[in-house]
């Protein structure tokens, strides 16, 4: 274990880098029913139309992602004998600095939405913004560095899990089901919900273009990695192939699933939403 | 940053059963990528088990560290996993915070003073997110107290005043350092972690061979 190597998250950094800031007067609900290749580009907050406020939130968050080693001689311990130190912003000073802007812009909200989600001073509305787009970033890193075929091998599957406790939970047993059914697949084929209650399937099975999917839960984010849905707490982990084949995911010896590349991911991601999309309003 | 190599050439057992069949970069992704899958587990379930101390909303440190995990390079066959996160280092090693390096949220200058969340509302903010606060200095260094605020409300009868006073309690202790204890706790051990990526960089070589 060394604390001075530097590796930024690259593929997070990335994820967050390519997508365009898009000010906007749409609501949730209306930024749903754009193509979901144009959410998927873009950075943008529900009715938020300040370009430079999108713009700073985008680099604080691409901060969050990216602490810094430096050495101090005032921190040289016996356990940190090089003086290392991390260095970065943190969500709290993001959030107040984010606030100031919001102060400099001359932004006041309107009445009767001060203090709710929709006031963009609020804890609630930053702490989306921020979360919400560090954690999908994270999670399309996760997906990317995921995409070995070596690494499929051995970890053919993943389970999707509650990784953060929340006062009210979704009921995701049923988006799983819901999702599920979409694929066509029966349960036990590439997808299943374990005796224990675990959702797993195939990493790169059709059931992760629907567990995130807009068209099924109006809080999708329209994504194939975590966090799925706005505010979620959900992750996912990945499965060992013993297990997976244990499970009958897999028969014993099968091929891994194929390693996607993001466009290629996406664009299948894409092509299924909107075809779903023109069955239901035909 | 917290940063491990896997390394399938430390392992001597392994290197011995690794023929050229067997790609040394494949054999590190998969114990890198175990290694990294069994830190985030490790840290999510953490954020299970450690809530705030003081109570109030949760700031999901640990579950934020465990979402930091990442696999980002495999050469030469060395799978490196880091950590790619503010305050866990902290945590892990301790030590002393001396004022003086950061900038204040509230004045904009460099800090003189370190605020300590004295209250559960106050944690995971910055004094600079409140706007009653007044400080109030003390031999140690100084308090951050809510201003009181009376309220006057009027009551049914013509006349009838009701006041209620509130604030006055202390948000943040302000002290020029603030010591940590190292706490190892917040990581598996190594030896975990070596085991973890081992099970999986063997359990891979023995389907490859059997394939072979």
């Amino acid at each position: 274990m060394n604390f001075s190597d530097s590796y930024p998250f690259s593929e997070a950094l990335k994820s967050l880098g390519d997508r365009i800031v898009m000010p906007t007067s749409l609501t949730s609900a209306e930024l749903r029913a754009l193509d979901a290749s144009i959410r998927q580009q873009s950075f943008f907050s529900a009715q938020n139309l300040l370009e430079d406020y999108l713009t700073t939130a985008k680099d604080k968050i691409t901060s969050l992602l990216n602490p810094e080693t430096m050495q101090r001689a005032d921190r040289v311990t016996a356990t940190n004998p090089q003086g290392n130190v991390t260095v970065g912003l943190n969500d709290a000073y993001a959030r107040a600095q984010l606030r100031d802007l919001l102060k400099e812009m001359g932004y006041t909200p309107a009445a009767e939405d001060a203090g709710t989600l929709q006031d963009f001073f609020s804890d609630a509305r930053i702490n989306l913004v921020l979360r919400t787009n560090k954690q999908l970033a994270q999670g399309e890193g996760w997906w990317v560095q995921g995409q070995n075929a070596a690494v499929l091998d051995q970890f053919p599957a993943q389970e999707l899990f509650r990784a953060e406790s929340r006062v009210k939970k979704r009921d995701w047993l049923s988006r799983w089901r819901l999702a599920g059914d979409q694929t066509g697949d029966p349960i036990g084929t590439g997808w299943t919900i374990t005796p224990d209650l675990r959702l797993i399937a195939l990493k790169n099975h059709d059931i992760w273009n629907w567990i995130g999917s807009s068209d099924l839960f109006d809080d999708a984010l329209d994504v194939i990695w975590p966090p799925f849905a706005f505010n979620s707490g959900m992750d996912v982990r990945d499965v060992d192939r013993d297990e997976t084949e244990q499970l009958g995911l897999l028969d014993k010896g099968e091929a891994a699933p194929e390693p996607m590349n993001i466009v290629s991911a996406l664009e299948s991601f894409t092509r299924k939403i909107s075809k779903f999309a023109e069955e239901v309003l035909a | 940053m917290i940063t491990f190599h896997v390394q399938p050439d430390n392992l001597d057992a392994l290197q011995q059963r690794t023929d050229a069949a067997i790609n040394a970069d494949d054999v590190a992704a998969v114990g890198g990528r175990a290694a990294a899958g069994f830190l985030r587990d490790y840290l999510f379930n953490l954020d299970d088990e450690r809530p705030n101390a003081m109570g109030g909303p949760r700031t999901h440190f640990y579950a934020d560290a465990a979402r930091s995990v990442q696999n980002p390079e495999v050469s030469g066959g060395t799978a490196t996993v880091t950590i790619n996160h503010l305050g866990l280092a902290q945590r892990l090693l301790g030590g002393t915070i001396t004022a003086g390096h950061g900038i204040s949220s509230k004045t904009g200058l460099a800090t003189h003073l370190i605020a300590v969340p004295a209250r559960a509302e106050t944690h995971g903010k910055t004094p600079g997110e409140f706007n009653d606060l007044g400080f109030v200095p003390t031999r140690r260094g100084g308090m951050l107290v809510q201003l009181l605020q009376t309220v006057i409300t009027r009551g049914r009868r013509k006349g009838d005043f009701h006041t209620t006073t509130a604030g006055g309690l202390v948000m943040y202790w302000l002290t020029p350092e603030v010591h940590q204890n190292a706490d190892e706790t917040v990581l598996p051990s190594e030896l975990a972690l070596v085991g973890c990526a081992r099970d999986a960089m063997e359990n891979y070589i023995d389907r490859k061979l059997s394939n072979n």
